[in-house]
């Protein structure tokens, strides 16, 4: 079992409920580079002095000469540092510097509502506004763009005290114990212990538990009981232990494994985007969470969940950079907010019955016909409405469209509104299905024909043409040729200004090389290769860490060797068997601790 | 607005609470007249107009022309709308974001992530701190002389979370692109009264806040310890604006006569390309009365990104329903040119109402704008680079700033490291906020000191 080699202060054994949180290792991290994609966005204009090559991921050209050394994605592991071993098998220990630093996430503003609705409120919707996490290219809960500002803290003050108040609107379901029975202090701590527990996920210091009982005294001797109990709702939800969670390990030394409570929150908000429950809390606290398989038995209990399905289609969302349909907008007269609403449920919809219904598998969510419409959508896709007002079930052409690489949603949200565009499209398959870098764009780029008398093949010739445009486009516009029988809306499209449109297209510097005819034979390719199950493995690891693994300049040891074995797992037996395996990988459970801190308040 | 009995208050809190934990000075060694003169609020706001001002054929001629002298020049189409505000308007062309890969970074996302941090992404190394950009610089330093209720406040329009402004640790600042949410946040304490709670209601209320704020400082004391030096900076911002919440509450607010919550537009959709224009005044609005309330010092917002997919122009009198910002930039047709122009110039002039609603503020011997200064930046230059690009700043006056000039830069090649780095003009930022720094995140070609001829 790989964990036995990690460090760990407190032992296996149970601790009482309110033991103290073990001592926690202080890091100074090792920092990352900051990560920002070479984010591609160049209109129509053609790219000249572009020298990017393709090549496997991993074996950029652009790498920085700092970037931590590791197994191309593509490379076959060899020796302790690259194995990987067979599941349950023992290996060498993960060195520190393989490992992310240890640090503290804050919680993303979907993350500290949801907190909120399942700690205090029962599962009981909750919204508030917050300032908002950019998540372009990305996904929301990345260390990089999680700041702190005084208008968060402002947020958050806002949101505990109405919090407070929905949460204290019926003491009798609130509290754990009647405090006419009880005695209203006593009931006062018991309500401290077991809402404290939960709101900062792990068990309460003393100094804490003395002090939020202080808040509580004080309250109650000007106000009724619910409004002192109210006040400490407040004082928990804008305690920095409710707003960052730690992953800082225990003990000291290099390599530290995130702590049993700290392992549990990683759980939650990886999985569900919210708090641990009662049953993970108590799994925590029975030392339930150390072994490989252990994890595993969590997540597997955690997916049968709907948290889970919401963290999922985030997830998916936010990868397959989906518009929100309300910023959607584009000049056809037949597109509407609600078409724009439609396309978002339809791609929803789908994902949940690929992962939750079907096999759950990479191949089905890429190559699948079957979809759900409802009589908007039928009609954009030419097919029979549904019976009923609703959505149903629909079998699209499979000539014409396979997976949600052709679904409306995906379709609009990277086709310009001026019309079809192979560069978004080409961009997207290439940095998010093969994890591959796009070079910046160079000085005095020139613009492409803008005559309208021509098709847009005809237009883009100059990028295939001149060399200088070729060096950068010939990563992009091949791939995004697959696509050009769909319009702005995603609709099929057979001709462009009388000129057929064939959707011939081809991959290059992949896997799956070779020429391909329009969208249904390009995802039946994407579906078959290794690179593009390594790379969505590498996108779900950046999801469930916080920090970028999807772009391979920026892994560390441990990420490389976790993909490998997620990208197996997926092959295997789909998006759960990844979810089950990354929770109980080194990259997801160990930290490199080894510039501790002393401890001190400088 | 309900008015409450501060001294009551105060009271209240003095004997229900204690002494304050948060009383210890942070980094209160100075306190420069731009702050402590009478009427002295020096003010900051950096507004960002992405996507770059369009080249003419040998110039800017549509942004703005220079003359014979600094102090002769003419606005172009664009920027037409500050012609009453010209003896407030400094110029500056052919700046340039200095990076140490040349012309490698030729994005937008570079350009926004450079243009208040001064700092080229691309030289971030392992083991090299990631600065603060400019605005957060500003707000940490005096947000701790004169605690505002918010050291800042980032907002934009339709940037779906993207800003330029980085704060502790190097981590992209909450971005707030929702004025009715602003409000909420900025101005929520004003209308407490509003909701019909009695002054003795009201006084509880804010003594449990002020309760609950000194536990979370307690708490974040005890959190901060076992953090890393980068964490500790999260740690510390959050404590930063819990201080200044806590300041709020039992300290009277200086603000001015003219300090009143704004009225808004009812009803508008932020997220609908239509309403575009008027989200970005009704932003400058809580901006100006923010100001006017002494509720921040130092503002960053953006009007859009450079729009990927999303946002259009569909809004009058540009309408262009099939193109965002980004992508009329890019196009040379004769119409997108044009409509390209007409999309800037509106933004312009959003910006001169606002500047214009700061100078009929009275303060001091002047007006606000005098204690402002208002620059307007964009992150993309010439042929699509880093360099040559074309900034101005509104009013600063008492700030020492040099109104009513066009400072023109060398660089009129397309040699990367040629125009004056832009961190200079950062730099003045600094020294006219009463910060005496002789650089700002320097690199090996970004050169120190002010930018000559800016500030007096």
């Amino acid at each position: 079992m790989r964990r036995h080699f990690a460090v760990r202060a407190a032992g296996p054994g149970p601790a009482p409920l309110n033991a103290p949180a073990p001592e926690r290792a202080r890091a100074a991290p090792g920092r990352r580079p900051r990560v920002r994609s070479a984010t591609f966005a160049l209109g129509l204009a053609g790219l000249v002095a572009c020298s990017g090559s393709v090549g496997p991921a991993g074996e950029s050209d652009l790498a920085p000469a700092d970037a931590p050394a590791g197994p191309a994605p593509g490379a076959k592991p060899s020796g302790p540092s690259g194995a990987v071993p067979p599941a349950g098998a023992p290996s060498e220990p993960t060195a520190p510097e393989a490992l992310a630093p240890a640090r503290v996430r804050r919680l993303t503003s979907a993350e500290i509502k949801s907190s909120i609705r399942d700690v205090f409120l029962a599962g009981a919707p909750f919204d508030e506004s917050f300032p908002q996490e950019s998540a372009r290219h990305s996904f929301d809960n990345q260390y990089d763009e999680l700041g702190i500002s005084a208008e968060l803290t402002q947020s958050l003050q806002i949101a505990a005290e109405r919090a407070a108040a929905l949460a204290t609107g019926d003491l009798r379901k609130l509290l754990p114990c009647d405090p006419a029975a009880v005695g209203e202090e006593k009931c006062a701590g018991q309500f401290v212990d077991a809402y404290g527990l939960r709101a900062f996920r792990r068990p309460l210091t003393p100094d804490e538990r003395e002090r939020l009982l202080g808040i509580y005294r004080a309250t109650r001797k000007t106000a009724p009981y619910a409004t002192a109990i109210a006040t400490v709702i407040e004082a928990l939800i804008q305690s920095p232990h409710f707003l960052f969670r730690t992953e800082l390990g225990a003990g000291g030394g290099g390599r530290v494994a995130l702590d049993r409570y700290e392992t549990a929150s990683a759980l939650s908000y990886f999985l569900w985007r919210s708090a641990p429950d009662d049953a993970l809390l108590a799994a925590a606290r029975d030392g339930k969470l150390e072994s490989r398989a252990d994890l595993q038995t969590q997540a597997r209990r955690m997916l049968q969940d709907p948290r889970a399905k919401e963290a999922m289609r985030a997830f998916f969302l936010q990868w397959l950079e989906l518009t929100a349909p309300e910023s959607l907008s584009k000049a056809d007269p037949a597109f509407s907010p609600r078409l724009a609403q439609s396309m978002t449920e339809e791609s929803v919809r789908f994902i949940d019955d690929v992962l939750w219904t079907r096999d759950g598998s990479l191949a089905t969510l890429l190559t699948s016909p079957a979809t759900f419409v409802n009589a908007d959508l039928a009609k954009l896709y030419g097919v029979e409405p549904p019976a009923g007002g609703g959505f149903g079930k629909a079998t699209l052409d499979g000539k014409r469209r396979a997976g949600f690489l052709t679904h409306a949603a995906f379709l609009a949200s990277h086709t310009p509104g001026g019309g079809f565009s192979p560069i978004f499209l080409g961009r997207f398959v290439r940095t998010s299905l093969f994890c591959q870098e796009l070079p910046s764009p160079p000085a005095d780029v020139p613009q492409i024909s803008n005559d309208p008398n021509l098709s847009t093949r005809q237009r883009f010739a100059q990028h295939a043409a001149a060399p200088s445009c070729r060096a950068c486009h010939h990563l992009m516009d091949p791939i995004g040729w697959g696509f050009e029988q769909f319009d702005p809306l995603g609709r099929h499209r057979p001709t462009e200004k009388n000129v057929p449109l064939t959707g011939e297209g081809e991959l290059a510097g992949t896997d799956v090389d070779g020429a391909f005819a329009g969208p249904v034979q390009l995802a039946t390719r994407l579906a078959q290769s290794a690179d593009v199950r390594r790379c969505f493995s590498a996108h779900a690891l950046k999801f469930a860490l916080g920090r970028e693994t999807a772009s391979p300049k920026y892994r560390l040891p441990s990420d490389e060797r976790a993909i490998a074995e997620l990208a197996e797992a997926l092959r295997k037996g789909g998006m759960k068997e990844l979810l089950a395996t990354l929770v109980s990988t080194d990259t997801f459970t160990l930290r490199n601790a080894s510039q501790l801190g002393t401890g001190d308040s400088k | 607005m309900k008015s409450f009995d501060r001294r009551g208050l105060l009271k209240t809190l003095a004997v229900g609470a204690g002494a304050l934990p948060l009383a210890a000075p942070l980094g209160r060694g100075f306190l420069p007249r731009a702050h402590a003169a009478p009427g002295g609020m020096a003010r900051i706001v950096f507004i960002d107009i992405p996507n770059g001002v369009p080249e003419n054929a040998g110039g800017y001629a549509d942004y703005a022309a220079p003359g014979a002298s600094e102090t002769d020049f003419r606005f172009g189409v664009l920027t037409a709308s500050l012609e009453k505000l010209k003896q407030d308007v400094v110029v500056m062309d052919h700046m340039e974001m200095r990076n140490s890969v040349g012309n490698k970074l030729n994005t937008h996302a570079m350009g926004h992530a450079q243009m208040l941090t001064g700092y080229a992404q691309g030289e971030y190394q392992k083991g090299q701190p990631k600065p603060m950009s400019v605005d957060q610089v500003i707000a940490t330093r005096v947000g701790r002389m004169v605690t505002p209720k918010f050291p800042s406040l980032v907002l934009s329009v339709q940037t779906d979370g993207s800003t330029p402004s980085y704060g502790a640790t190097g981590s992209r600042m909450p971005v707030n692109q929702d004025p009715y949410d602003v409000y909420k946040k900025v101005f929520g304490d004003l209308t407490t009264g509003g909701s019909g709670m009695t002054d003795a209601a009201l006084l509880e209320r804010l003594a449990r806040r002020k309760s609950v704020l000194d536990n979370v400082a307690q708490d974040l004391a005890a959190f901060r310890t076992r953090l890393s030096a980068e964490d500790r900076k999260r740690a510390d911002a959050q404590l930063d604006s819990v201080r200044a919440m806590e300041a709020r509450l039992s300290a009277n607010a200086t603000a001015g006569a003219s300090c009143k919550a704004p009225t808004q537009m009812p009803g508008l959709n932020v997220r609908s390309d239509r309403v575009f224009p008027d989200l970005c005044r009704m932003q400058l609005d809580l901006v100006a009365n923010a100001f006017a309330c002494d509720l921040t010092r130092v503002v960053t917002i953006g009007f859009r990104n450079e729009d990927y997919q999303v946002y259009q122009c569909n809004f009058d009198p540009v309408n262009v329903p099939t193109q965002n910002f980004h992508g009329l930039s890019h196009n040379n047709t004769k119409d997108d040119f044009a409509s390209f122009k007409k999309a800037k110039a509106l933004v312009f002039s959003i910006v001169a109402e606002f500047a214009q609603k700061l100078k009929a503020i009275p303060e001091g011997t002047g007006s606000m704008l005098d204690n402002t200064i208002i620059f307007v930046g964009t992150e993309i230059g010439r042929g699509h680079t880093i360099s040559g690009l074309h900034f101005l700043t509104i009013g600063g006056k008492n700030l020492g700033v040099r109104g009513g000039r066009y400072l023109r830069q060398p660089g009129t090649n397309r040699e990367p490291n040629t125009g004056t780095p832009h961190n200079r003009l950062l730099v003045s930022f600094l020294n006219a906020m009463g910060i005496p720094d002789q650089t700002f995140n320097e690199g090996p070609t970004t050169g120190s000191g002010p930018l000559p001829g800016y500030l007096a």
